[in-house]
């Protein structure tokens, strides 16, 4: 289940994900304003068609190894796993 | 206890704690089986304003492997909802609970059932069921068997499904087992000795919250087979259930319940009573609970050289001679292959005249119960070591003595089954806890486990 959810969620969606899961979930309270703001600037007309699978209700993200650019993502009922170094700088940099 | 607040993380969590799971016949409907998921261990009955509850944010689940390979065929899931239909009043109920749909009862508890098929596709068999209310007293829960009764729901295909609390069936001398391995009986034979005396139950006067469903036997074979042959592997399935949790939770500041996604994740796991009670080690009791069956040969070598095994001897100097003698020779030469065959694989044809139990060479920790074995009219509580081929390890009865039937067989009673050579001590045969049987009687149908113990009257002495 993780593997194929993996495969379907891009940076971007995740970006967009997160917004969407701030916006009718109020989770992540803490979550950094530019994340909203990357993802509205960022839109096309593919990621709204990712718009349309896009999992509703709470979506939490962590840094589960910032050393190795790990984030983990729940969304759902899955879990993905991203290696994303320029992704965890900014969410590192982002929770000072 | 059979699973009871046995683990460092679960026995923080009772809504979560698989305590015991049970699977047999059932005696009144042979058609059928009779499969009981037990929850949230030592419920003191008085436990108002807010008695307890299924937890709506646990994932509930009933598993059955029909082929041998640890990993589930058919699975039941519980999911519960509860409803405050006054936040106004502290009360749980706001007069006598006289019906299900009585407007007095403020608190309800709500589920749904959900099959999964080898396919994997869900198929909701019910939904909006209603589990009753505990049992407060007279006054709140006055004629409780007929609440609890309106509550038994019979859903399409002949399955039967209830939810909700029961009086705990399981017996032990819980004060006396954890001191030591004391048993009040032979406590005189003991390391440290005290006059012998009578057991005491440990579980007398309290409540579990359980999961009982009838289902007919053609629903959990391979292809739908009817069991009718003990000899046949397909008469056979093996049986355990959990509970898991969503990944994160994120608490909410206003006292709400938070938000939780991700994966569950499971948290507690039952098939075989006591295993990870008093088999499993401690740095290794939490991580049990998170495996599944078909990973359990990572756990096999604590079966094959139980720790009780080792203490007995020197907890009761002289007791054990034979046992403490096979001890000696190292561990690896000395494999209980009985226990492995009880616990992890089933037991072969072969051993026992007529009975069967085995379900291949995966170690999977299950309850086995060979379907084409037909109830007993007259039950031993020491199931097969009693003869009674319908008793645990074939399965395992609301009133199977659990505590002396495992005693037993860690003490060398079974090993002779794998070792002729070796010759049981006596005491290992007459190993008890003081205690055989419940301290109020079982029901004679569906779901077998007695009504409650009542808040306003109940005694644990």
């Amino acid at each position: 289940m993780a593997g194929r959810a993996q495969r379907g969620l891009s940076r971007r969606r995740f970006l967009k994900g997160t917004a969407v899961g701030l916006g009718t979930a109020g989770l992540i309270a803490a979550a950094p304003a530019w994340m909203v703001a990357t993802s509205g600037d960022t839109t096309s007309q593919a990621e709204s068609n990712e718009d349309a699978s896009t999992p509703s209700g709470s979506l939490v993200a962590y840094v589960r190894d910032a050393a190795k650019g790990e984030v983990v993502i729940l969304s759902g009922t899955t879990e993905v796993v991203r290696k994303d170094r320029t992704l965890v700088a900014r969410l590192v940099s982002a929770a000072k | 206890m059979s699973s009871h607040r046995e683990a460092p993380a679960i026995s923080k969590d009772p809504v979560a704690d698989n305590t015991d799971v049970y699977a047999f016949v059932s005696p009144d409907t042979p058609s059928t089986v009779t499969i009981l998921a037990n929850f949230i261990p030592l419920e003191e009955p008085a436990g108002g304003p807010n008695f307890f509850q299924f937890g709506d944010d646990v994932l509930y689940e009933i598993m059955i492997d029909n082929n041998g390979d640890g990993v589930e065929d058919v699975t039941y899931q519980f999911r519960f909802q509860t409803e405050t239909q006054n936040p106004k009043t502290f009360l749980y109920n706001t007069g006598p609970i006289t019906g299900l749909d009585s407007a007095a009862w403020n608190l309800r508890q709500s589920y749904s059932v959900t099959r999964r098929g080898p396919s994997g596709l869900p198929t909701v068999l019910g939904s909006d069921l209603l589990s009753p209310p505990v049992r407060i007293g007279p006054r709140s829960t006055p004629n409780y068997p007929s609440l609890a009764n309106a509550a038994i729901y019979t859903l399409d295909g002949g399955i039967k499904v209830f939810a909700g609390q029961r009086d705990e069936g399981f017996y032990v001398d819980l004060g006396s087992i954890f001191d030591l391995a004391t048993l009040r009986p032979f406590q005189n034979l003991h390391l440290i000795p005290t006059a012998a005396a009578s057991g005491r139950d440990g579980t007398k006067g309290y409540n579990v919250h359980t999961i009982a469903v009838q289902l007919p036997k053609t629903d959990l074979t391979q292809g739908g087979s009817d069991p009718s042959d003990p000899a046949d592997s397909k008469s056979v399935i093996g049986v355990w259930a959990s509970a898991s949790r969503r990944k994160a939770l994120i608490r909410d500041s206003d006292g709400e319940p938070g938000q939780s996604a991700g994966p569950w994740v499971q948290v507690s796991r039952l098939g075989n009573p006591l295993i990870n009670e008093v088999v499993i080690p401690l740095g290794k009791k939490d991580f049990w609970n998170s495996q599944d069956p078909k990973k359990d040969h990572q756990f096999v070598r604590y079966y094959r050289d139980p720790e009780l095994q080792n203490l007995l001897p020197v907890l009761y100097p002289g007791v054990f001679p034979n046992l403490a003698a096979l001890l000696t020779q190292p561990a690896a030469s000395r494999p209980r292959a009985d226990l492995v065959a009880i616990l992890l694989t089933g037991i072969p044809a072969g051993i026992i005249p007529g009975f069967q139990n085995f379900t291949g060479a995966t170690p999977a920790d299950m309850l086995r119960l060979n379907m084409a074995i037909p109830p007993t009219a007259s039950p031993s509580r020491l199931g097969i070591l009693g003869g009674d081929l319908a008793g645990f390890p074939n399965g395992r009865r609301v009133f199977d003595d659990a505590v002396d039937i495992e005693l037993r067989a860690v003490a060398g009673a079974t090993y002779p089954l794998v070792a002729p050579g070796y010759t049981a001590d006596a005491a290992a045969g007459l190993l008890v806890d003081g205690l055989d049987i419940n301290d109020v009687p079982y029901l004679s149908s569906f779901p077998y486990l007695a009504d409650p113990q009542e808040g306003y009257e109940h005694s644990h002495d």
